[in-house]
């Protein structure tokens, strides 16, 4: 099977299920073949935990793991623990949910700071040290957190730290009225998730994300992304700008969307439709400029406007 | 600007440090309303301030050459603004209005019309500049347009050829204008701004030509005599011993060049310009002596306007001038400090500022005139009085009883047909009926006729009182010409006034409503213009003006030293200075900017390329070429030679459908 063909037949599979939304499902996908880990910070109802689903069952044999963040959620909930064998008399370690291969954290932003930071090392290193003892993740290893953008009661807002590990933030919105319909008409007998045939396996996901890392990237556009990202430092509205790791995610998602596209090379076009989504949720915003009705998306999408772009 | 370098330096710092300072603001609307306003407010103080110290005519051109200083807090905001667009609404109340209506209805801003403030204030430096005081010096033009084709290349680097054509052409006009208003000013004599048009050598009179005398009836000075004394009655501007065709003039004279007054300065910080020329001592304390009637003399005046003075003046004082000067013919000229002077004149004293007559020019006659003076003279029979004065009287008489003062003119000098007679003879033998100038004109002619020297004078009669403030003033319409005659006896020249006393009631009223707000606006302006510049308010009025201007920018400064922001390095990140690669598909933009909308920086080329779908009968050949374009630019592979050759020939494709697709619109639109 091509590389190309997998990818296609990847993203007609979730786009099944997850309707009128080819380009969040697109980057979703890029996102993980990128093997970056994704925000969803939508309403509730919108299809987070669907296309989480949807892209766990189109893959044969990719574990799935979900954990319902709430405020009394502890690390060793999400890392394991190790419990007493009472006839070994040893310790024998209970891999936590994070030992899988897609993890969906659900309303990340209810579990303590010290809960999410347990997450830390395992997005950013694909690694858990628990109790002294590392244990590498899975090599497919992806995170698709989600959290409610509308309620603040009861939650702790993500760490810039835990932002920064997040390759993409997207949304995915509300779609169309018709778009909307079509969902109710697939889903009156069964959910199209319970119908849904894998249509890739783990080794072909894992040989797509081997050609998204040789998808060749010019000397030109590396400077033009490190130019972008650079831009929200200084920029007067910012107070935290974006890191080298934003350039870096940045290169990467390109770099998969190439595959998604079918190409084996990044062109300027294919940068900047990601760039809000991998830069946006970095920036903190200087405080006069949060409350005159700035929002960090915007002013990434000023910044590629004024940027100028290798023509 | 060009004549103050150090305020245009000034400027230019604060406008260009932009450039090389990290220091920036976020300016908000309500900062930018602030800002224009300070700026109205700033132009029609200064507008006010010009208008009060030059005048009208002046006021423009000086209050645009103070533009830049004057807009700088726009400017300030566009160069240090994160902004490279000011909103319309800024400059505008009623669209200003209209935005925070449409807020407060919560419709979002409607920003259609943006403004680079840099291009407004760019005109208004040239325009500035071009007013300048040193804006005719001859480097000033190639300098100006060497500076402009600068900008213009640096700005748009595409066009350089048509650019450098159309910048020579503009100097050429500009440079054939420049000559063009020299010309004219030439041949209109006048000598340029803030210099008076008056001629003490030659004044053309109204004799021989129908019509009505018009004189403006605006106050040219004001004249406050001292301790109720009685003003003269006629004041002096000028003297001329010349008559030819209808023109007076100073010719054939041994001295006609003005020389400065004598002054002396009796008691330190009184200094007196003496009018009369190379007096002994003693005659020099008689010419300031304390019982010698004096008045207060006010008005404008530019550079060589002639001073107002009594025949008989006998020193001047007070005036601040950087010159006065009189020719031998008592005409005297200065050259005031300020728009607006004043000082006192001492008359009635024993001596003349004109120098004794000078036989052949001040008893020639035209020989077309002689044979009627002669015939009058034998009526009057003058050789029968003893005295000067009894001669003058006779003349006076005669003029009186037989004559009529009309300012409607009817006496015309037929030059085609010398046998007629001429209209100075016409007027003495005929019409009976003229203005001043006749009468004056044909007085002299009688006097040289009978041996007595005379010349002719210009000048005003002190006639209008103005009983409210206890000053007389003297308005355009009061201009009068006279004789001055000659008394050997005496040995100086004496006023001969032979115009019908009823000229002076003749003049039209003064009364009307806008002649009433002329007067006022010009009083206050010379008097408001004088208080100003009094040595001992100059002091109080530069330290309140100071003070004002210093808390403004203080406070101004104050508030965006607090607000400053600093901008990081990232704004000036390094550019990629690696090898640039460019495609056939490049060529094509050109011709794709008369389709699309030009491209904004973070525009890819090939996104915009696409708007050219609808451009094109056929936009597979479009896709096929952007996604070479795009391969051949971005993909760091070495680039396939069939792929290039094919991208040119698409190209080609495409640059002769769009070509096709202009030229059909282009006969549509026909």
């Amino acid at each position: 099977m091509s590389i190309p063909a997998t990818a296609s037949r990847l993203e007609t599979a979730v786009c099944s299920v997850v309707r009128g939304q080819p380009e969040v499902v697109r980057r979703v996908l890029a996102c993980m073949i990128s093997g970056g880990h994704v925000l969803l910070e939508d309403f509730p109802g919108t299809g987070k935990t669907t296309l989480a689903k949807a892209i766990a069952k189109s893959i044969r044999g990719a574990m799935f793991k979900r954990v319902q963040f709430t405020p009394d959620l502890l690390p060793s909930d999400i890392l394991g623990i190790s419990v007493l064998d009472p006839r070994t008399q040893e310790f024998r370690f209970h891999p936590g949910p994070v030992f899988t291969d897609i993890l969906l954290a659900d309303e990340i932003n209810r579990a303590s700071p010290r809960t999410q930071s347990a997450l830390l090392e395992a997005m950013g290193e694909r690694q858990a040290t628990i109790e002294g003892q590392r244990h590498d993740l899975d090599g497919m290893f992806f995170v698709i957190a989600t959290q409610n953008p509308v309620e603040f009661r009861g939650t702790y807002p993500l760490p810039e730290a835990q932002m920064d590990r997040f390759s993409m933030q997207c949304a995915l919105g509300y779609v169309s009225a018709a778009e909307e319909a079509a969902i109710l008409a697939d889903q009156t007998e069964t959910h199209p998730v319970d119908r849904l045939a894998p249509v890739a396996t783990r080794e072909e996901i894992l040989e797509l994300m081997a050609a998204a890392r040789h998808v060749r990237f010019s000397e030109e556009l590396r400077h033009y992304v490190v130019t972008l990202v650079g831009a929200t430092r200084g920029h007067p509205s910012v107070q935290l700008a974006a890191s080298p790791r934003a350039s870096l995610a940045l290169m990467k998602v390109s770099q998969a969307l190439a595959v998604f596209q079918g190409d084996d090379f990044v062109s300027p076009e294919l940068i900047q439709s990601v760039a809000a989504d991998v830069i946006a949720h970095r920036i903190v915003l200087a405080p006069e400029a949060k409350y005159s009705g700035a929002s960090a998306r915007q002013i990434v999408a000023d910044l590629i406007e004024q940027t100028p772009v290798p023509v | 600007m060009t004549g103050r370098p150090m305020i245009g330096i000034l400027l230019a710092l604060i406008v260009e440090s932009s450039h090389w300072t990290k220091f920036r603001w976020e300016f908000n609307e309500e900062a930018r309303s602030r800002a224009w306003q300070l700026t109205t407010i700033a132009i029609a103080l200064a507008a006010v301030i010009v208008f009060l110290d030059r005048g009208p005519y002046v006021a423009l051109p000086n209050l645009l050459t103070w533009l830049p200083p004057l807009l700088l807090p726009m400017q300030f905001i566009q160069s240090f603004g994160l902004r490279d667009s000011l909103p319309f609404s800024t400059f505008s109340f009623l669209a200003n209005h209209r935005r925070r209506r449409n807020l407060r209805l919560g419709l979002t801003e409607d920003a259609l019309f943006h403004l680079n403030f840099g291009n407004a204030y760019l005109i208004a430096t040239l325009v500035a500049s071009t007013l300048g005081s040193r804006a005719n010096s001859w480097p000033f033009l190639p300098g100006i347009v060497i500076l402009t084709g600068w900008l213009l290349l640096s700005a748009n680097r595409s066009r350089p050829l048509s650019l450098i054509l159309a910048l020579i052409t503009a100097g050429g006009l500009a440079f054939a204008g420049q000559r063009g208003i020299e010309y004219l000013e030439n041949w209109f004599g006048n000598s340029g701004p803030g210099r008076s048009p008056f001629d003490p050598n030659s004044v053309s009179t109204m004799i021989g030509k129908p019509g009505t005398v018009q004189l403006s009836p605006d106050i040219v000075w004001r004249l406050r005599p001292w301790q109720r004394s009685l003003p003269p009655p006629l004041l002096r501007t000028a003297t001329y011993n010349n008559f030819r065709g209808s023109t007076w003039q100073n010719l054939r004279v041994t001295v006609t060049d003005f020389k400065d007054l004598d002054t002396i300065e009796p008691v330190t910080g009184e200094i007196y310009h003496l009018l009369a020329g190379d007096l002994p001592a003693d005659a020099q304390k008689q010419s300031i002596r304390a019982d010698l009637p004096r008045y207060h003399l006010r008005g404008a005046a530019l550079a060589e306007s002639p001073l107002a003075l009594p025949g008989d003046a006998a020193s001047v004082r007070d005036f601040e001038l950087d010159g006065i000067e009189r020719n031998t013919f008592g005409t005297v000229r200065v050259f005031p400090k300020r728009a607006v002077i004043e000082g006192t004149v001492l008359w009635k004293g024993e001596t003349n500022p004109e120098n004794p007559p000078t036989p052949r020019e001040d008893l020639e006659v035209p020989a077309l005139e002689k044979q009627v003076l002669q015939d009058v003279l034998k009526e009057l029979r003058l050789d029968e009085q003893p005295t000067l004065q009894k001669k003058l009287a006779v003349i006076r008489d005669w003029f009186q009883r037989n004559f009529k003062y009309s300012r409607t003119l009817t006496i015309h000098s037929s030059i085609f047909s010398p046998n007629s007679s001429t209209a100075i003879a016409k007027f003495l033998t005929k019409y009976h009926s003229g203005h001043c100038e006749y009468f004056a004109t044909s007085t002299a002619l009688l006097l040289r006729e009978s041996g007595i020297p005379a010349r002719y004078t210009t000048g005003y009669a002190v006639m209008e009182r103005d009983s409210k403030r206890g000053e007389f003033v003297i308005r355009g319409t009061h201009g009068h010409a006279w004789c001055r005659v000659w008394d050997s006896d005496s040995g100086r020249w004496i006023d001969f006034d032979t115009t019908p006393g009823s000229w002076l009631a003749s003049l039209p009223p003064q009364s009307s409503a806008t002649q009433r707000f002329n007067d006022a606006v010009k009083r206050l302006r010379e008097d408001f213009f004088l208080w100003r510049n009094r040595p001992a308010n100059r002091f109080a009025v530069s330290l309140v003006m100071s003070a004002i201007g210093l808390g403004v920018a203080g406070f101004v400064i104050r508030k965006l030293w607090k607000s400053k922001r600093r901008l990081a390095a990232a704004k000036i990140a390094t550019t990629y200075q690696g090898p640039l690669i460019r495609t056939p598909l490049h060529s094509l933009e050109r011709q794709a900017e008369k389709h699309l909308a030009s491209r904004a920086p973070g525009q890819p080329f090939a996104a915009w390329l696409l708007g050219l779908r609808p451009a094109l009968p056929d936009s597979n050949a479009l896709d096929e070429a952007i996604e070479l374009h795009q391969r051949l630019r971005f993909d760091p592979a070495p680039p396939v030679t069939s792929e290039l050759d094919r991208l040119t020939e698409l190209t080609g494709q495409l640059k002769s459908a769009l070509k096709a697709r202009a030229s059909r619109r282009e006969f549509q639109r026909s």
